[in-house]
């Protein structure tokens, strides 16, 4: 669907991977590519295969059938420590014995560096995740922000073909996660350095990466750019997993060039707006119409796509914004998040008048 | 390791009965036979039993014989116990029922198999004539070889119980870390299981090395009267000279070379291995 950005080429590339588990088919055939410099981000639930997929990109497993290569090379049967690749743990997996410099340092040795370089180098990797002066300590005379600065140095010191971020930022509290998020997304653009990013927490995705794939019970459902994710989900699991949405089972009545019209349940048929090349559905199909909260707008003097009345059962303040659940005359159920008004939240009860805009409105298979 | 224990009143009460059982059958009694090394009041017995060449032969002799039987029990135990740590649970259990069963089995029991199996007409002998590996049966029992052997099966468990505990902790993310950074195996094992599991180490040689210094049954037997440990030579003292002064001056050195000992490594825990 979406090429890699950049003209750099592919740093990876796998093709056909499979991974079964006894019984439990782990990896159905992944084929992905992520290119050179890029952050692709591997999103699902658990047991979705994104760990498998990334302990098989890093040669802690081996697949069943396909190939992984890295810079065009086969690197299928290559044990990890001969890969170049660099992977930050879920929780760090410091070497607790060893000092902060003598992780960082671990990679390089490895390598065989003269000792001066093996010092320098060290020194600029603190001073990258910003821990110059912590040489001497032990991972446990640090903080779970601290561990992770030094993982991703160690990761990173010994210039990786590719790093790989296997849920990093799990252990860490809400605050701490969202400023980790940016210095690591910082970190990496500097480096240019490709990176694989597993995580199962959507918002996290969003933020730090070129690509998601979406990944669901051993396959992919969906490769795209954060937009293209958010705006265009290719099915209900991946409408629903990303942000919220309200989905709603409805029969396509009729479809023409640049739209179709669809009954979404009592007194409301929505007219809707279909992007130029992406599919349209046939009159007379049963589909499920995905419209984003914040996408439906309480309706001003402004043109009106598709009009509808509802009364408010619900409305949660969530500072920034308010989110209401609203039911149409008809029943239908909706979602919608509109900015928190200078006069505070619209009543329980209350009536508004709905717009939703036909562009607004995205179909996937029911 | 350290903040862990907390005592409240009411369960230090369930220890004082067990408390006093060995205060007043163990402590109390080993306290009265240290003491015969004063009774006179003088240090008399010590001066004997430490400018004496025999005494201080037997000594450094105790100290080698258990220096060897420590290695040999870390040699065998170090593999051992790794294979225990990482195997299978069903085969985790065989291999703990193959260890503990000796274990359970009476050290007079065990020693005496090994008089059967080792003797010059042994059935190891035996059988190793009889199949033309060896011209001669092979010196086995009644010399240092044999003390070594039966103060190996029974001392072993003692090795492997400290490394197991140490290596079923052992995070398998530190190893895979370890390879990913670039180490192979020979390196992962050099830079980072072998210093993890070094308080296991520690812990099991020492164990095993102040077990052996007061070894008496196996040497006696397995040694034939050849074998001089300084368990041996004390219970000699006591039985065939009846100088218990002497007896009780070699005891107290003992326990003071093995305190010395266990003092020595819990500084070394405590100071080197903190991250633990």
């Amino acid at each position: 669907m979406s090429r890699p950005p950049g003209g750099g080429g592919n740093a990876l590339e796998v093709t056909g991977i499979g991974r079964r588990f006894g019984h439990v088919v782990a990896l159905a055939g992944i084929d992905l590519a992520v290119g050179a410099g890029e952050v692709l981000t591997l999103l699902g639930p658990s047991g979705s295969g994104k760990s498998t997929l990334l302990k098989i990109v890093a040669g802690y497993d081996r697949p069943d059938c396909g190939i992984v290569r890295l810079g065009g090379a086969d690197i299928t049967d290559v044990v990890p420590a001969r890969r170049d690749i660099g992977m930050v743990f879920q929780n760090y997996a410091l070497f607790p014995h060893m000092t902060v410099a003598q992780n960082i340092a671990f990679p390089l040795e490895m390598r065989r560096l003269a000792k001066a370089t093996i010092e320098t180098r060290v020194a600029e990797a603190l001073a990258l995740v910003g821990l110059v002066g912590y040489d001497a300590r032990r991972p446990s005379q640090l903080s779970g922000g601290q561990q992770q600065r030094v993982a991703l140095a160690r990761a990173i010191v010994f210039e990786p073909r590719l790093l790989l971020l296997d849920e990093p930022f799990g252990a860490l509290d809400r605050k701490l996660r969202e400023q980790m998020q940016v210095e690591v997304k910082a970190i990496q653009r500097r480096l240019g350095v490709t990176t694989i990013f597993v995580t199962h927490d959507q918002e996290e995705a969003l933020v730090l990466s070129d690509r998601i794939a979406v990944m669901e019970g051993g396959r992919i459902a969906q490769v795209g750019t954060p937009a293209e994710i958010y705006r265009r989900p290719v099915d209900r699991f991946v409408a629903s997993f990303i942000g919220e949405s309200n989905l709603l089972p409805a029969t396509i009545l009729s479809a023409s060039a640049t739209g179709f019209v669809a009954d979404a349940g009592p007194g409301l048929v929505l007219h809707a707006r279909v992007e130029d090349g992406m599919p349209r559905p046939a009159a007379g199909t049963h589909v499920t119409l995905v419209i984003r909260p914040e996408a439906i707008r309480t309706r001003g003097a402004e043109t009106v796509s598709n009009a509808a009345t509802a009364r408010v059962a619900e409305a949660i303040y969530v500072g920034d914004r308010v989110k209401y659940r609203l039911v149409t005359e008809g029943g239908t159920r909706l979602s919608v998040a509109w900015p928190a008004g200078a006069d505070g939240p619209l009543a329980t009860g209350s009536e508004v008048d709905l717009d939703i805009p036909a562009t607004a409105i995205h179909w996937v298979a029911a | 390791m350290s903040a862990a224990t907390r005592f409240t009143p009411g369960w230090a009460a369930l220890g004082i009965a067990p408390l006093c059982v060995l205060l007043l059958f163990f402590v109390a009694p080993v306290f009265r036979f240290l003491l015969f090394s004063i009774a006179d009041g003088t240090l008399a017995p010590f001066e004997k039993a430490l400018t004496d060449g025999l005494h201080m032969l037997v000594f450094l002799r105790t100290l080698e014989i258990a220096a060897i039987v420590t290695v040999i029990c870390l040699a065998l135990g170090y593999p051992f116990a790794y294979w225990l740590a990482t195997t299978t649970p069903g085969w985790r259990a065989v291999g703990f029922a193959f260890v503990l069963l000796p274990f359970w089995i009476s050290v007079l029991v065990r020693t005496y198999a090994w008089m059967i199996l080792l003797g010059r007409n042994g059935i190891l002998n035996r059988n190793l004539v009889a199949l033309g590996i060896v011209d001669a049966p092979l010196p086995l029992l009644h010399n240092t070889t044999g003390v070594v052997i039966g103060m190996v099966h029974v001392l072993l468990p003692y090795m492997i119980f400290p490394l197991y505990a140490v290596m079923r902790r052992m995070d398998p993310a530190l190893l895979g870390a370890a390879r990913g950074l670039g180490a192979p195996g020979w390196e992962v094992f050099r830079r980072v299981y072998l210093p993890l599991t070094l308080p296991g180490i520690l812990s099991g040689a020492t164990l095993v090395f102040v077990v052996s210094l007061g070894f008496f049954i196996t040497p006696a037997l397995l040694g034939g009267g050849r074998v001089l440990m300084i368990g041996v030579l004390i219970e000699r003292q006591v039985r065939q000279f009846l100088d218990w002064g002497l007896a009780a001056a070699l005891a107290v050195i003992v326990l003071a070379v093995a305190l010395g000992i266990y003092a020595a490594l819990r500084r070394l825990l405590k100071a080197d291995l903190q991250w633990s």
